[in-house]
């Protein structure tokens, strides 16, 4: 036991140690308004309404790097991305040149095959909350908070995000061009998400269906890498 | 002579010993019954253990995975009776509340290719999360089954059995039951053995399988007695539940009120029959199938206008469906509680 619990300090010492020259990492960084985001605090969306966000979390996978159009560094893997922990938000790729890099791509949610093929461990493992338990699936991004306008119990909002079958395919591909000179990192600002809905007519999204599709599009315009 | 004994002996006892150590789990295989259809489950994923299947087993018999600490899944699918719930028309689940669905047998699971009646599930795996996370049913959230499991002394010691360490996770929880679950074969029914050429039907029983082959076995097809499609079977909807079926999970008007065709192995146990459990007894089935077909734009081509059986076919048809009941796989102690 002892053995087992050194050797995994050890690995990940050398981890974080090697993190920097081993490995090309993307960060995935929540904002609101262009500002920084807190979670659980009252923040402001375009139009003056005022929310506070108790969870956000997402899952991106299939992220690649690319140079000239080709794809230069990737990992198939499905990774939660949590507000509320930090260390979610670095993703480590297989180190290729920082300066030959010029978009990147990743599918935000979890791919099909993934929702067919039973049950899986890590980010994926069904202990995360991140799998509905009335219908297979799993929820490729999940943003709950309250806000006065919602007519609900506690005037929460849940918006969770699913759905792999058609016509009601969730997951959507983001591709953003990567500006020079700057580290790899991904805005996503929650308030573009919440801005694109109703709050006083909307607060609920908790299946696959037209409307889920339609705010993981607006959910895949929140991630920006410009400046 | 008495030496080498010795030696062989010693040989055997460090053998013993480096294996005890070590502790890999010992490789099953899956008994394929001859003649049947290649398992749907991807055994490479999960490969069946002694250990995998003795924690499954395990946690299939405790209601640690309740919220009440008194349901276990074994309360809803009881080994005697075909793994299901007798004479429950819909489920009990903790705090005495009531579900909406009849309990379903379960067997063969790893041929299966969707799970509940509306199929809302997609894999073996998946499935337990429902009963688990249901308020009705076992009222708990997998995160904290899992961390109940960790606290005690019993459960690490047999995922490292299982699992080659003692880390306790969903994946594993899903996994172990999925493990004992696939090891729910039903396969030594009358049926089967007529079929295999060791024993004979009855002329009542030989007439009642024709009926069936000519008006049944287009939806519970052999030798699972399912054909794992989703069908429309007459039922008039529901006037409490309004279920519509498959229709909820794939939001589809093609697929309003089909249910899963369920498998008819051991149908002697699962009484009341269908999702709701409506009818009491096999005759009522019968009954309907015969006598109460009810006409909708989604009803299966195969039933439009009934099946016509007189009374008397009706008797042979349920004398065939007598010999699917399989008393090995009720009574199998592997199967049941484990004791110890
Ligand atoms: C409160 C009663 C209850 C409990 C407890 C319960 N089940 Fe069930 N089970 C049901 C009902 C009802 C269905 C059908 C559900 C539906 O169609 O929505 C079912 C369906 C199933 C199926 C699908 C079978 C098929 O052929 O599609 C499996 C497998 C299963 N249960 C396994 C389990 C396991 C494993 C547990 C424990 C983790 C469990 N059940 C706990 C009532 C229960
Ligand atoms: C068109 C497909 C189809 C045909 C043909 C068909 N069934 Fe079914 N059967 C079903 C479906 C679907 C269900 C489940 C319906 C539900 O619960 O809503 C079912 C349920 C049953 C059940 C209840 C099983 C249980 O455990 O609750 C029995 C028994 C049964 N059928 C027997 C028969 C017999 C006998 C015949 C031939 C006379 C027959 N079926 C023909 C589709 C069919």
């Amino acid at each position: 036991m002892l053995h087992a619990w050194a050797t995994t300090l050890f690995i990940a010492f050398a981890y974080c140690a090697g993190a920097q020259t081993s490995a090309s990492v993307v960060r995935f960084t929540p904002s609101f308004n262009g500002q920084p985001f807190v979670l659980e605090d009252q923040q402001v969306l375009s139009d003056g309404t005022e929310v506070s966000v108790t969870q956000f979390r997402f899952y991106v996978s299939h992220l690649a790097l690319f140079a000239n159009g080709r794809a230069v560094s990737s990992d198939t893997a499905s990774h939660l991305i949590d507000a509320s922990n930090r260390s979610s938000w670095e993703l480590a790729l297989p180190l290729v040149e920082r300066e030959s890099v010029d978009s990147i791509r990743f599918l935000l949610g979890v791919d099909s095959i993934t929702n067919v093929s039973g049950v899986h461990g890590g980010g994926l493992d069904p202990t995360t909350g991140m799998y509905w338990t009335w219908n297979s699936g799993y929820i490729n991004l999940k943003l709950e908070g309250e806000c006065a306008k919602c007519t609900t119990k506690g005037n929460m909002f849940q918006f969770h995000l699913g759905g792999f079958l058609p016509p009601h395919f969730n997951a959507q591909w983001v591709g953003l061009a990567v500006p020079k000179d700057v580290p790899l990192d991904v805005q996503v600002d929650v308030a573009r998400l919440l801005d694109g809905v109703d709050l006083a007519v909307e607060c609920t999204v908790m299946s696959p269906s037209d409307n889920a599709v339609r705010l993981a599009r607006i959910a895949a315009a929140c991630f920006t890498m410009d400046r | 002579m008495r030496v080498r004994g010795g030696i062989v002996g010693a040989g055997l006892a460090a053998f013993v010993l480096v294996a005890a150590t070590i502790r890999t789990p010992t490789p099953v295989t899956l008994k394929v019954p001859a003649g049947w259809p290649a398992i749907t489950y991807d055994l490479e994923e999960n490969p069946l253990t002694a250990e995998g299947i003795a924690l499954g087993r395990r946690l299939f018999y405790d209601p640690i995975l309740s919220s009440d600490s008194i349901v276990s899944c074994s309360s809803c699918h009881l080994s005697y009776t075909a793994f299901t719930h007798v004479d429950h028309a819909v489920s009990h689940g903790v705090n005495d509340r009531i579900g909406t669905r009849n309990s379903m047998a379960l067997s063969n699971l790893a041929w299966s290719k969707t799970f509940m009646w509306d199929g809302a599930m997609n894999h073996l795996d998946m499935q337990a999360l429902a009963p688990i996370n249901h308020p009705d049913e076992m009222g708990e959230e997998t995160a904290h089954v899992v961390a109940k499991l960790q606290r005690t002394t019993m459960y690490p010691k047999l995922f490292e059995a299982a699992f080659g360490d003692g880390r306790i996770t969903g994946e594993r929880l899903l996994k172990a039951l999925s493990q004992f679950e696939m090891t729910l074969i039903s396969a030594n029914t009358k049926y089967d053995r007529v079929m295999a050429g060791s024993e004979a039907f009855t002329d009542q029983e030989s007439v009642g399988y024709e009926l069936f082959r000519t008006h049944c076995s287009s939806c519970h097809s052999e030798p699972l007695f399912t054909t794992g499609e989703f069908a429309n079977n007459g039922l008039s909807l529901d006037t409490v539940h309004q279920d519509m079926g498959r229709m909820k999970i794939s939001g589809d008007l093609k697929d309003e009120r089909l249910f899963k065709i369920p498998s008819l192995r051991n149908v002697e146990f699962s009484f009341p029959y269908m999702h709701d459990g409506r009818f009491k007894t096999l005759r009522n089935v019968l009954d309907h199938y015969a006598e109460g077909i009810e006409t909708s734009p989604t009803l299966s081509p195969a039933l439009r206008g009934g099946i016509p059986l007189t009374k008397n076919e009706r008797t042979d048809l349920y004398a065939f469906l007598l010999t699917l009941t399989d008393k090995e796989f009720c009574f199998d102690p592997q199967h049941a509680y484990p004791r110890e």
